[in-house]
């Protein structure tokens, strides 16, 4: 007996398929246009659309391919050449597409919209719909449901594109840009087994129903089904009516005969079981909470002695004394660890599947960067290197701050609340005060002839600083630490206040720090 | 007889119980028959369509949700969602319980007179008799320790209820209690599995034929075999979808296509047993009974192939032969225990005489192997109760008496976070938190064994760890201004591992007569041994665990009629096996504990008491009102007379009032707002925490601590609503303020 899971999830998933009836429905209406007088008249696409009592069909037709071209147009992530913007991710920019399907597409793009808009509202209406087409018409149908999808909302049903014997649609680059996409599961492609497909360009996504003589199999896995069908394109028309009657017709009989090769069910189950071990972020977000709750601890423990978590992290690393900060600085590099997996998994999805992701995760993973990074600031510039947020910083602290800057919060903050947990909004402050600090550190390190125009390009820098902070400040985006005796910032200032002398005019920054004010800055009124 | 070991049923029950069914065919409602001293309950079968599809009922497959306050065990605790049932089965037993027959009183004297009950019937009377079955479990068996255990016997019945009433069925260990017999093509056990818009317009001929009152069947019926074409098809997509779920891992295609496909929802429940001309065999596994419904109707040969839509039919006929035969039939039982199913032994022989294919006895294995994985993970769970309890004790002993030195109270102290204390409780937070979570998990998922809801243990612990830190979150939610960002904690801030808790929780409560309860471990020996019958008692505070005790928690709650408050006293027992009161029990209620104590005279080493069956325990302590927290809750609310009924519930919409462990996080909502715009939360909240105290909910050595937010926020409330407050609030808040 065989016992592979794979090969029984195979069957039990064709056997599913074929008696839901859906391929019945949808190839029969396939066929009535195709038998209908008028249907070959046109060079162009013909859309028709049924509606049924439990869903909605929607049935695309095309011309048949004479040459079996490998045209194929690319399309950049730029907007007004590509209608699928959407499905760029971060890791692919761009893909490529089947011209002669791309072209019937776009030629028919206003009537797409229009009928775009009319499947939304009966997607609102709970109804399911189904997008079919054969051979050509069944590629058409694949792109119409790709542009459709974007505009779905994810809490509704989502579309199924059944094709049947249809050319790929798309390049390498697309099918990895939908493996790691919901989207994916909305493609259901039906071939027999005897045909073979070009897959040297075009490469396959969705899941493939391959039709043997009386038994057929479901295939999600894109190597497998390369394994089992590629090949030069035959032309061979094959008749999917009379495939699936033979299917039908052995139903209930026992003979299980072996389908998919030995060699190619091994391989479906070794990459199965490399996908249950990668990267679990769902997992492992927990331990990161543990993380930080430890950083957060330290935190408050340093400013307990006057200085902010970001001075004495620094301080600590160029003598480490204690065990705890030692500790520190390993559930620093775990939390890194952790997030640069996360950034690095959403980034393979396209930008729009992005929202879908938790809110828990948006909101963790800003608190992580707020959190972590000043203490990769720290590092960076213990080490003497310069211009952190242009050149320093981790691609994760970009992604995840721009992700949460897409994200549209509600914010309804209370005006005299406490701040004293607060975490400094942006998260390269501390970047910020470290380059002021060396504007300072070059003012007053002018030796032989002043150059007065250097000069005044160097404080222009640091008013600019000032008006930065004066910002935050009044915003209350900045956490009370920075004010704490022994930090950087109050270093800062002081220089600072010495070299605007009293001379300057005094702005609302140098009064707020002169009187005092900032001592009771963040606490509640 | 190996078989009664099985099934729980012997022979003899069996054939009683089918001259019963047979004998039913001629009354309009029941037939009863006493043998032994055992009452059989027998259902006549119907065949006209309107008795399996209810005439006005729309659903796809003729279903309905079964009501709360009828069947209150017939549920998902967790997920929060009600059995459900056929229609028509269902309004067939409210005829029969009704006041047109004298079911209902022959079954009363029955249970007065404490005998053994067996429900049985033939065909649809086998569905009645299934639904009688929980009707009896549910309004006596839970209700009254001395009500005898029932038998449902059943003969080719269709399926009656989902997922979740199997689930129900066999989280109350009620499941064993049910035994069916099919032969091998009976086509009635598989009807259900069929959408009714395929077969309606076929069923009456059908029906019919298999009416045994009628002509006999043509073998050349062109009907019957589109029948039994379009029954396996919808089979054939129920058990595909059925073995794609075992073995998948969440697929998003198979969810996407799930919502294109109409499958049945009902599921096979309790014991089955098929046979064959030779065999008998007897699987417990719904999963797997779904998937042998498919295929035993397999066959390579193309003969028989052409037969079986005739035999289909004229197997619903051959249950007396069956009953002759149990005797001298060969007996397999079909489990995970047993050797590889394809092997050259008798199992494997068994499924041949079944017909069943190589990839028919794969989706058998993967069913018993899911089931395999659900005990996996339970005691997978199991290994970290320990640390649970290691935490929470800590937090209890340590943590809090901490706290209550400052004059606080742990919330606060854990909002402040100012020592290495809190930070310890934090991180102590989160761990707890990744554990329940991943419990939560697989609940949610289905990914443990249906007992395991049920079982007391877990509803305690969660209980206490509701209780204990879900405070903790609340204040950690708080502290970080959470509630700036996402709104208030009760409206998208509670963590579902809080909300599945409590409702394990309320449901244990709603099964209790009284209100004031709470949940006691047996303490530590008083004189030395440990003394499992007799009245419950709290232990007196122990430094250590006594010598071959361990630690599970404390006792919670506080005593009703003194109204003496929570406690918090350590708890032992000897072994998690032998935690006899980890349900929920009545202070001071007397219990017995089943057979294995009664070995020895109280008093005895403990060695002696052997693994209580926790299950059974419950049910003869739990006594059901089928009373919804919900309305337990709204109750209450009226019974306070704060105005409109309507105003009332929309402002109490998101209020943390419904929840005793919530109530730090309605304090802080309420805490900046003016008076007027809140009062009628004010008043909800302080005439709710009385009660809240007597049950433990919320711990009175906290709340009106001098510091405590509670207090400080009290202090700024109108004189005029102080003044009118209930006494005991009053009466408490002034002996603090004396007392300091």
């Amino acid at each position: 007996m065989e016992s592979s899971s794979s090969s029984l999830k195979c069957s039990a998933l064709g056997k599913l398929v074929l008696s839901s009836g859906l391929l019945h429905s949808s190839w029969s209406k396939i066929s009535e246009i195709h038998k209908s007088p008028y249907s070959n008249q046109d060079s162009g696409l013909g859309i028709k659309i049924y509606r049924e009592e439990k869903f909605t069909l929607v049935v695309f037709v095309a011309p048949p391919i004479f040459t079996s071209s490998s045209d194929s147009t690319l399309l950049p992530g730029k907007e007004n050449e590509n209608p699928f913007p959407f499905l760029c991710s971060e890791n692919n920019p761009s893909f490529s597409l089947h011209t002669p399907a791309f072209k019937l597409f776009t030629s028919a793009y206003k009537s797409l919209t229009y009928l775009k808009s009319e499947l939304l509202q009966t997607l609102e209406s709970e109804k399911p719909v189904i997008i079919t087409g054969a051979s050509l018409g069944g590629s058409v149908a694949s792109l119409y449901t790709l542009w459709l999808l974007d505009t779905i909302d994810p809490k509704l049903k989502r579309p199924l594109c059944i094709t049947f014997g249809s050319p790929l649609i798309g390049d390498v680059s697309l099918q990895q840009i939908l493996e790691n996409s919901v989207r994916n599961s909305c493609f259901l492609h039906v071939v027999a087994a005897q045909t073979r497909i070009r897959m040297d360009f075009f490469k396959p996504f969705g899941t493939f129903l391959i039709c043997f003589d009386s038994r057929c199999v479901c295939i999600e896995d894109p190597v497998a089904v390369t394994e089992l069908l590629n090949g030069v394109h035959d032309s061979e028309q094959v008749d999917y009516g009379q495939v699936l009657r033979r299917l039908d017709q052995s139903m209930l009989s026992m003979a299980d005969s072996r389908l998919i090769p030995e060699a190619v069910i091994k391989g479906m189950e070794e990459r199965a079981e490399m996908k249950t071990l990668r990267f679990d972020m769902f997992k492992k977000l927990n331990d990161m909470k543990i993380s930080m709750a430890y950083i957060e601890w330290y935190k408050k423990k340093c400013r307990d002695v006057k200085i902010g978590y970001y001075d004495r992290f620094k301080t600590q690393l160029a003598f480490p004394s204690k065990e705890f900060d030692i500790k520190i600085k390993n559930h620093k590099i775990e939390l890194n660890r952790y997030w640069k997996s996360v950034v690095e998994e959403v980034e393979k999805k396209p930008q729009s599947d992005i929202s879908i992701l938790k809110r828990r995760f948006l909101f963790s993973g800003n608190n992580y960067r707020r959190m972590i990074e000043p203490l990769d600031i720290a590092e960076y510039y213990l080490e003497g290197r310069k211009e952190y947020r242009t050149s320093g910083r981790s691609r994760q602290y970009v992604m995840l701050e721009k992700w949460f800057g897409m994200e549209p919060i509600e914010k309804e903050r209370r005006k005299n609340r406490d701040l004293s947990d607060l975490l400094t909004f942006d998260s390269c402050f501390w970047a910020e005060v470290e380059e002021s600090l060396i504007v300072i550190n070059q003012l007053n390190t002018t030796v032989g002839v002043r150059d007065d125009a250097r000069e005044v390009l160097l404080t222009r820098k640091l008013v600019e600083f000032e008006e930065y902070v004066w910002e935050m400040i009044r915003k209350r985006e900045v956490s009370p630490e920075i004010f704490l005796e022994k930090s950087s910032f109050m270093k800062w200032w002081k220089e600072y206040k010495k070299i605007k002398g009293f001379n300057s005019p005094p702005s609302y920054f140098t009064e707020f720090m002169n009187t005092g004010k900032y001592k009771s800055y963040g606490q509640s009124q | 007889m190996a078989f009664e070991a099985l099934t729980g049923v012997n022979g003899d029950l069996i054939t009683i119980s089918w001259m019963a069914s047979k004998g039913a065919n001629q009354t309009e409602h029941y037939l009863k028959e006493e043998v032994g001293g055992i009452v059989f309950f027998a259902f006549p079968p119907s065949f006209s369509a309107e008795d399996l599809f209810a005439t006005a009922n729309t659903s796809p497959f003729g279903e309905i949700k079964m009501k709360r306050n009828q069947f209150p065990c017939m549920r998902s605790i967790g997920n929060n969602v009600n059995a459900t049932v056929n229609e028509a089965f269902l309004k067939n037993l409210e005829v029969i319980i009704g006041p047109r027959t004298s079911f209902y009183a022959s079954v009363q004297s029955a249970v007065e007179r404490e005998q053994q009950i067996v429900f049985t019937g033939h065909s649809l009377g086998g569905a009645t008799a299934i639904l009688a079955t929980v009707w009896y479990l549910e309004t006596y068996f839970i209700r009254n320790p001395n009500v005898p255990e029932p038998r449902c016997v059943t003969f080719g019945a269709p399926l009656v209820g989902d997922y979740i009433f199997k689930h129900a069925l066999g989280r109350e260990n009620w499941s064993r209690f049910f035994v069916n017999f099919v032969t091998r093509f009976d086509i009635v056990p598989r009807i259900m599995l069929a959408r009714k818009a395929s077969i309606e317009k076929i069923l009456p001929h059908v029906l019919g034929q298999l009416d045994p009152r009628r002509a006999s069947i043509q073998e050349s019926d062109q009907i019957i075999t589109e029948f039994y074409t379009t029954v396996m098809r919808d089979t054939y997509t129920v058990a595909s979808k059925a073995v794609c779920q075992l073995i998948g891992n969440g697929e998003a295609f198979l969810e996407t296509l799930s919502s294109f496909l109409e499958l049945s929802p009902y599921r096979p429940v309790g014991t089955f047993v098929f046979s064959t001309q030779k065999r008998l065999v007897v699987v417990n596994n719904s999963d797997a009974i779904l998937q042998m419904l498919l295929y035993t109707c397999q066959s390579n040969d193309e003969q028989e192939l052409s037969l079986i839509p005739f035999l289909s039919i004229r197997d619903h006929h051959g249950y007396e032969e069956l009953v002759q035969s149990i005797g001298i039939k060969l007996l397999n039982h079909l489990d995970l225990h047993n050797p590889p199913l394809d092997g050259e032994n008798s199992i494997g022989s068994a499924l041949n005489d079944l017909g069943m294919s190589t990839r028919g006895r794969q989706c058998i294995h993967a069913a018993l192997e899911a089931e395999k994985q659900r005990v996996e993970n339970q005691k997978n769970i199991e290994t970290k109760r320990d640390k649970i309890v290691e935490r929470l004790t800590w937090i209890v002993e340590k943590y809090k008496p901490k706290c209550q030195t400052h004059k606080n109270g742990y919330y606060d102290c854990f909002k402040d976070s100012k020592e290495d204390n809190d930070f310890k409780a934090n991180v102590t937070r989160v761990e707890l938190a990744g554990i329940f979570d991943e419990v939560l998990g697989l609940v949610k998922k289905g990914q443990l064994p249906d007992g395991f809801e049920g079982s007391g243990g877990w509803i305690n612990l969660a209980t206490q760890y509701r209780r204990l830190i879900e405070p903790l979150d609340i204040s950690n939610y708080y502290r970080h201004l959470k509630n700036e960002d996402t709104g208030p904690y009760m409206l998208h801030g509670r963590p579902s591992r809080y909300i599945y808790a409590q409702r394990g929780y309320d449901s244990a409560r709603a099964h209790l007569a009284r209100p004031a309860v709470g949940f006691y471990f047996f303490g530590p020996p008083r004189a030395g041994p440990f003394r499992p019958a007799g009245k419950i008692h709290m232990s007196k505070p122990a430094p250590q665990s006594p010598a071959g005790f361990k630690r599970v928690g404390f006792s919670f709650a506080g005593n009703p009629q003194t109204r003496k408050p929570a406690t918090g006293l350590p708890a032992y027992i000897r072994d998690p096996q032998w935690a006899c009161p980890l349900g929920p029990l009545i202070y001071g209620q007397k219990i017995q504990c089943p057979s294995p104590p009664r070995h020895g005279p109280l008093g005895q080493s403990p060695r002696a008491i052997g693994p209580l069956d926790t299950s059974r325990y419950e049910h003869r302590i739990l006594k059901p009102k089928g009373m919804i927290a919900e309305d337990v809750f709204w109750n209450k609310v009226n019974d306070l007379n704060l105005g409109l009924q309507q105003e009332i519930q929309e402002n109490l919409k998101i209020s943390g009032s419904k929840c005793g462990s919530c109530f730090w996080a309605e304090v802080e909502e309420l805490k900046g707002k003016p008076y007027e715009e809140v009062e009628v939360r004010v008043k909800t909240l302080q005439g709710m925490l009385e009660r809240w105290i007597g049950d433990g909910e919320v711990d009175d050595k906290e709340i009106f601590l001098e510091g405590s937010t509670f207090r400080k926020w009290w202090n700024t409330l109108p004189d005029n609503h102080i003044l009118h407050s209930p006494l005991y609030l009053r009466g408490r808040l002034m002996d603090e303020t004396r007392a300091t």
